[in-house]
């Protein structure tokens, strides 16, 4: 009797030492591999692929003379119960300043010998849309914006720009720059007297221009 | 008693909030204020012949899943998290433009023999001269269990976009277009110089590949501080 009690005495010892050096081992290989873990909650922050539509191609003939590029930060706010919700953009547009040569009229150059004598139409904005609104940046946002609010924070950036841009100075400067240029090539062509005016009539606006206008 | 005295405190508060502020309702939009001025403005002297135009309109969507990444006991998982959709779909339009750049030109492009005369043009540029979203048209779809897309990720995402456009110059054949229209402005006005329409030869440097179009785009218009535009999915 007291040799089976020493046995299952022995048995029990045994099984206590197995099942703590099990537990150890386990402890053991659960912190190695532990070791590495790493939980993250990510966003995917990229685009779809969708594909590019061309919706027309047209034929131009605008000679730029002067590129105005500008940066115009606007801001928008509207009071609520408890303070202020504001959007600030910065946006990015080029106006480009020159000739329309589908606007010449017939007979606009005139030779004679070596001496020629040019006529231009006027120098104008030539592309009305030029702001590039994609490359906008957001600046800051509080509350909740529509597109309405967007929309108007765009023709409010681009009467801006126009006002920045479109001075005397620079239309005057892009005529100087337009006389110059043509001068040149046509020396390049073998013209030695050159003669250049310009049309003293308002520049012709596209359509899509007109409704854009403040 | 302290109950009473706390409700009236409340009402009082509520009273003095209304009366100080400017509007009756509260989406009411204010009179917008310009605060702050042009940040930059940059004038160039330039002498480029926009010769053709193309007008790209691209639909940019992006399904924003939110994932359980990480490793656990040495192995790798990645997993979508439900806790709701969240999608977006901007259309938007951008305009290209391929010029020839004039600045450099100079007798050296000319050749005269005779009656007949050569004119080698330089190299067309492609440039994107604007681009408009079609604000009214933007579609959302958020979950209640998530947040609206802010002006900040809209953002973000239209830059892609048109990253994206940019990238796509090579495939859509505007250089070809832009030479021949080119031809098309520069022969009728050599021949209001007394030139004979088959003695005008308008040629360029050389033909160019696909691998050469992608050094035609102009600089400016890559982003130099952007990440965005290579990292459209794969």
């Amino acid at each position: 009797m007291k040799k089976t009690l020493i046995t299952l005495n022995r048995l029990r010892t045994t099984a206590i030492a197995v099942a703590i050096i099990v537990v150890a081992v386990m402890i053991f290989w659960l912190v190695r591999v532990s070791k590495n873990n790493e939980i993250t909650i990510t966003a995917d922050n990229r685009i779809d692929i969708t594909p590019e539509q061309i919706q027309s191609i047209k034929a131009i003939g605008e000679w730029e003379f002067l590129s105005i590029t500008d940066e115009e930060m606007v801001d928008t706010t509207r009071s609520r119960l408890f303070g202020n919700d504001r959007l600030v953009r910065i946006y990015y547009g080029t106006m480009r300043l020159g000739i329309n040569m589908h606007h010449t009229k017939p007979g606009w150059i005139k030779p004679s010998g070596d001496s020629v004598s040019v006529t231009l139409p006027p120098v104008e904005l030539l592309d009305h849309d030029f702001i590039d609104e994609a490359r906008t940046r957001s600046f800051h946002e509080s509350g909740r914006w529509t597109a309405e609010d967007r929309e108007a924070m765009y023709r409010r950036a681009h009467r801006m720009m126009k006002a920045r841009g479109l001075t005397p100075a620079n239309i005057n400067t892009a005529r100087n720059n337009a006389d110059a240029q043509m001068r040149s090539m046509l020396r390049a062509i073998g013209f030695r007297h050159i003669t250049i005016r310009f049309e003293n009539r308002a520049p012709l606006l596209p359509p899509s221009a007109q409704h854009r206008l403040p | 008693m302290k109950q009473y005295l706390l409700h009236i405190t409340i009402v009082f508060i509520a009273i003095v909030s209304f009366s100080c502020s400017n509007n009756t309702g509260s989406e009411a939009p204010s009179k917008s204020i310009d605060t702050i001025p042009a940040l930059i403005m940059q004038v160039k002297q330039t002498s480029r012949l926009y010769t053709a135009e193309y007008n790209i309109r691209k639909i940019v969507t992006h399904d924003d899943v939110i994932r359980l990444k990480g490793t656990l006991f040495n192995k790798d998982f990645d997993m979508p998290v439900p806790i709701g959709d969240r999608k977006i779909a901007i259309p938007m339009n951008a305009k290209l433009k391929a010029y020839i750049d004039f600045s450099e030109f100079s007798e050296k492009n000319i050749e005269r023999n005779g009656n007949k005369i050569t004119i080698i043009l330089p190299d067309p540029r492609v440039t994107l001269t604007g681009s408009k979203i079609d604000q009214k048209n933007i579609k959302e779809f958020v979950s209640l269990t998530r947040s609206y897309f802010s002006d900040a990720e809209m953002s973000d995402y239209e830059r892609q976009g048109r990253a994206s456009i940019i990238a796509s110059i090579p495939q859509l054949g505007i250089i070809e277009t832009a030479r021949e229209n080119a031809a098309r402005v520069l022969i009728p006005m050599v021949e209001q110089m007394g030139f004979g329409e088959k003695d005008i030869t308008v040629t360029y440097r050389k033909q160019f590949g696909n691998g050469d179009i992608n050094t035609l785009i102009d600089k400016q218009n890559i982003e130099t501080n952007t990440s965005t535009a290579t990292s459209i999915k794969k």
